[in-house]
């Protein structure tokens, strides 16, 4: 589905004048979106130093002249383009597309599709192996790598990956590619979150090793010096009351260090400052003479200078058990930080010129390119990609979600928690109501239009309020947002369109097993024909558009920790993504909501399924 | 006695023919040799002489090594139970692979790489201590594990677990378990399971949808578009993958106790297990006797008509055309008309192995070492290696120098192409 397509469904929802109003904001502002290249991706041709651009909002690629951003030549990509690679010689490139569930493969001179690889899924990351037969392709929303035989084009395997992958890179000589994943792997109730990186071996194109970055989540870019990995990670601490935001410690910021031929364990180290945090870490660059690596901040709007010989110092502390928890040490970054550069607007991609003499840093919500000098560490100029304008409703909206400037402190943005558009897999401690106490399940913020009310126990009507000022004032601890601010965050939150579901028929049709749980969850009677009532039907609760009857329910799902007995009935939509369920995350999986949290029938009337019907029900659930 | 008779004289009829085959390429070799010993004749009549003698010697020996001299066989055996580092010596499945050997027990997977045992256990994320089955995905190198307590995933030392609380499988009883085009099947005490795990889809096949009498489901293998199911109770199930479409076979006399027509079907209804071969016969274990389809016509095979060292069949594996049968009293294998039995002599600790051809005498052969135990539950091979999964430990057997002097035709038995030179070498040389 697209922006625009997104948008009249959005439209279509009764009831909702306030969103509907909001909406034909969003939609006079997406009419000319395509002036917005939003660059997610980007390359450096070594021959002849030019750019590579994969622009995310408009589907295509450009090539730029980096001495003034020029766009020399152009080429149309699927929709919503993401991640760019070129093959070992170079005479080809390419882009995934997460929406239109395929791989472009581009000539890389003339910047033409030659081919094109439809996936199931949305493909994100992708490396090509060291021999040039074979392409990995991250596939986010199924948790798995996809590996194409590239003579052919079919694929040839399916990998496990971790929990939503997200960065695939190829480690120059090692044999072996890398793959990040943004979320934690499923981690039970009240446990402290583990990402994890999946290695590839090149040769076999088998997983080879899953390495557990412990209390860390949000894994984005990764990078390779000689001798170890580098990837970007967040470590979020969930688990105590959000009353922490005005001490500084809620979400850190740093990098993982991966090195895979000594024997120790992955370090993690923070790249913030007690009083300062510079949030939502994105991408890695390494010079090429690996003394130095870069990490783009997308939520602080800057790019942080990082020497490797500090690193190596604090290293070896660590190994002499100087530094019992250098994770969390937020006065270690001043031993290996060397420069903090201010970029445009939330930096993404990075990439070094083959000297490593510069970094360009690709900004995606202000169209323009940062272009550092890495002697010195300072912007020698910034490339205005195209004719962006002035930021328009929608374009402001997507800026403060993104940025971490009006958080206390910069410790994090709404993007930090709600990576992706989506959500983090965490559940939290919001309330200062001491620690444990109503502890809640992030919801995802993908196609949230409609769904209101918000809140777990459905006390805010609707968006503004969810997300406005209560949010200033308790969760970003910095006052309150005027009323403009508030309209365009709203603004942009409703357009927030849901992903690619690999579950639905490209056709919308259902399969028999969709239909038969489509019947159940209709259903009006017990297997032995007995009338149910209206609340232990699926429909009646879990109705209209988006599934929901926007009421609060007991199903019998309160704690003794939770304050409140009813919860919100959630929409529906997108569900198959939005794991854990229930409103403190306490279901891994669909199933469970019956299996293990339905013990009187309070979540609709379920002691008649038989297994085959609960499967039935759970595949129609995860195409809605 | 007179149906066996009858079997066995259709056995030696078809053996004849291979046998004349064989002979056939001897008598060209012999040819080519007279020939050349001819030509040195014209310059020396004592030596042709000496030369036909030896020649008609080597003849006779070399048919009759073809005929009655056993292939090689698996005559040193290795023992691996829990001093060696096992959870437990009840050993109840065992799968090697390219670079490991895995077992299950009743405490827990075991696997065996770079010379030492790492057992996993719930505590690692196992879905339950009692391992019943293992398969792995050749696509991804995963590892598929199904347990008295759901099925679970090893993939690169991360284990995903899928429970039918937690999942779309049928039933957290999972006895068999195998990975077919991508798609895991798994075997459970309510029917089988299908994950497409691409698609990260479920499917429940049990008797709602498929002829499933019974839903007490044993074993599952996939063979080219088919799948087979080991239904105890139920018979055996075919599943035509492209046409979508069950079959069952079942045993057509219904009786428990005796077999009364042979060869009419399958040979009983409790089937424990279910394997394919080169040939695309399949074989079905049986707790009374073992059977064998190979599409058209059924063979089948009990202790009392054939080298079947027991009825009770716990498990079949097969290599190319060779079909190895685990049972509760030793193990055979069998290519249907010449069989090998090997069985622990519980008196001696050794074993006494016999090979049964189809047109010639039984030989029987005494080896040092054999496995642990007679009770054996699984079959693997790992390179020339056969692995065996018994009551009290695993064993690993190995063919010696000692064995292989015996081999006259190493394909017949072993099941692949060998080294021809080698293998012609050794007849001659060691008649």
């Amino acid at each position: 589905m697209t922006a625009h397509e997104h948008l009249r469904r959005v439209a279509r929802i009764p009831g909702l004048v306030a969103a509907a109003v909001v909406c034909a904001q969003c939609a006079a502002a997406l009419a000319d979106d395509s002036r917005q290249c939003g660059p997610r991706s980007m390359l450096v041709e070594p021959d002849t130093g030019q750019l590579l651009l994969v622009c995310e909002n408009r589907g295509d690629i450009l090539r730029v002249d980096p001495r003034d951003g020029t766009v020399v030549a152009r080429g149309t990509t699927g929709q919503q383009p993401f991640a760019l690679c070129a093959n070992p010689d170079r005479t080809s490139y390419y882009v995934s597309c997460r929406r239109g569930q395929e791989i472009n493969e581009f000539d890389a001179r003339a910047l033409r599709v030659t081919r094109r690889f439809p996936l199931l899924g949305d493909p994100t990351g992708l490396a090509v192996s060291a021999d040039g037969t074979r392409l990995y392709a991250s596939v986010h929303s199924l948790d798995q790598v996809a590996v194409l035989d590239l003579s052919t084009g079919n694929e040839i395997a399916r990998l496990s990956a971790g929990n939503g992958p997200e960065s695939v890179r190829l480690w120059p000589g090692s044999g072996r590619v890398y793959v990040t994943n943004l979320l934690s792997n499923p981690v039970p109730p009240q446990q402290a979150c583990r990402n994890e990186v999946t290695v590839i071996n090149d040769a076999t194109g088998r997983v080879v090793e899953r390495v557990t970055l412990d209390n860390a989540n949000v894994g984005r870019g990764i990078d390779f010096a000689t001798d170890f990995a580098v990837a970007a990670i967040s470590r979020p601490k969930n688990l105590v009351p959000m009353v922490q935001v005005a001490r500084g410690w809620v979400v850190t910021n740093g990098f993982a260090i991966l090195s895979p031929d000594r024997d120790r364990p992955p370090v993690q180290l923070l790249i913030d400052l007690p009083n300062q945090f510079f949030s939502d870490p994105y991408d890695v660059a390494v010079t090429p003479s690996g003394d130095r690596f870069y990490i783009s901040c997308a939520g602080a709007d800057m790019v942080v200078s990082i020497d490797v010989s500090g690193v190596r110092a604090v290293l070896d502390d660590i190994d002499a058990g100087l530094i019992p928890r250098p994770g969390d040490h937020l006065g270690l970054s001043r031993r290996y930080v060397s420069a903090r550069i201010p970029t445009g607007t939330n930096p993404h991609a990075l990439a070094l010129t083959p000297d490593g003499s510069t970094l360009y840093v690709a900004n995606r919500l202000d169209d323009s390119v940062t272009v550092i000098d890495t002697a010195a560490d300072r912007v020698t100029r910034t490339l205005t990609i195209g004719d962006p304008g002035p930021p328009d409703r929608l374009m402001r909206g997507e800026r403060f979600f993104h940025s971490a400037a009006r958080t206390f402190q910069g410790q994090f943005s709404c993007a930090s928690c709600h990576p992706d558009n989506g959500f983090d897999g965490l559940q939290y401690d919001l309330e200062p109501d001491g620690l444990g106490r109503n502890i809640l399940d992030n919801r995802n913020m993908r196609d949230v239009s409609g769904t209101g009310p918000f809140k777990w126990v459905g006390s805010n009507p609707d968006i503004g309020t969810q997300c406005g000022t209560r949010t200033a004032k308790w969760i970003m601890r910095t006052g309150w947002l005027n009323s403009v601010q508030v309209v365009d965050l709203t603004t942009y939150i409703q357009s927030i369109p849901p992903v690619v579901n690999p579950y639905r028929a490209p056709d919308g049709g259902l399969t028999p097993a969709q239909k038969r749980g489509k019947v159940l969850f209709d259903r009006t009677t017990t297997n032995e024909g007995r009338p149910l009532a209206d609340g232990e039907r699926c429909d009646f609760c879990h109705s209209g558009p988006k599934y929901t009857d926007a009421k609060t329910s007991d199903i019998g799902t309160a704690s003794p920790t939770d304050s409140a007995t009813e919860f919100d009935s959630a929409h529906l939509n997108n569900i198959f993504e939005s794991a854990p369920f229930l409103h403190d995350g306490r279901s891994a999986t669909l199933e469970q909501l019956w299996t293990d949290h339905n013990p009187e029938d309070k979540h609709g009337f379920s002691r008649d399924w038989t297994k085959q019907q609960l499967n039935d029900l759970v595949e129609y659930l995860k195409c809605l | 006695m007179s149906l066996m008779r009858r079997h066995i004289g259709t056995v030696t009829l078809r053996g004849k023919g291979n046998n004349a085959h064989c002979h056939s390429e001897r008598r060209e070799e012999s040819r080519s040799l007279l020939g050349k010993m001819l030509r040195v004749a014209q310059h020396d009549i004592q030596r042709l002489r000496f030369a036909l003698v030896c020649s008609a010697m080597c003849a006779v020996t070399a048919l009759a090594a073809s005929i009655h001299a056993a292939p090689p066989y698996y005559d040193h055996w290795e023992t691996f139970d829990n001093t060696d580092g096992l959870p437990s010596n009840k050993t109840l499945c065992v799968l090697a692979t390219a670079d490991d050997v895995w077992a299950g027990t009743d405490q827990g997977l075991t696997r065996f790489t770079d010379g030492q045992w790492r057992t996993y256990t719930p505590d690692d994320g196992l879905a339950h201590r009692a391992v019943l089955a293992i398969a792995e995905d050749s696509r991804t190198g995963d590892i598929w594990i199904a347990t008295m307590g759901g099925l679970s995933r090893y993939s690169a030392g991360r284990f995903d677990t899928f429970t039918q609380r937690t999942s779309g499988l049928a039933n957290d009883v999972v006895y068999g378990v195998t990975v077919w085009r991508g798609q895991v099947w798994a075997a459970t005490a309510a029917g089988a399971s299908r994950y497409d795990v691409a698609r990260d889809r479920w499917t429940i096949f049990d008797e709602t949808n498929t002829p499933m009498h019974e839903i007490w489901c044993y074993s599952v293998i996939g063979c080219e578009n088919n799948i087979y199911m080991a239904v105890w109770g139920g018979g055996l199930l075919e599943y035509n993958t492209g046409r979508d479409r069950w079959k069952d076979y079942r045993d057509p006399d219904g009786e428990m106790e005796i077999d009364l027509f042979r060869n009419d079907g399958l040979i009983h209804d409790v089937v424990a297990s279910v394997d394919c071969d080169a040939k695309r016969r399949v074989w079905i274990a049986t707790y009374f006797g073992l059977s064998s389809y190979d599409g058209r016509r059924w063979r089948n095979f009990s202790e009392t008509d054939s080298p079947l060292v027991s009825n009770f069949v716990n498990y079949v594996a097969t290599r190319e055309d060779l079909c190895w049968i685990a049972t509760d009293n030793g193990l055979n294998a069998s290519n249907r008309d010449d069989w090998w039995a090997y069985r622990r002599d519980d008196a001696t600790g050794k074993g006494v192995i016999s090979w049964h051809p189809e047109d010639g005498p039984v030989e029987r052969f005494t080896t040092d070492t054999i496995f642990p135990h007679n009770y054996i539950l699984g079959v693997s091979f790992q390179g020339d290696d056969l692995w065996l999964a018994t009551e009290k430990g695993l064993a690993r057997a190995k063919m010696t120098r000692d064995s292989q002097v015996h081999a006259t035709d190493t394909r017949r038995h072993r099941g692949r192409h060998n080294d021809t030179t080698d293998r012609t070498t050794k007849g001659a040389t060691n008649p």
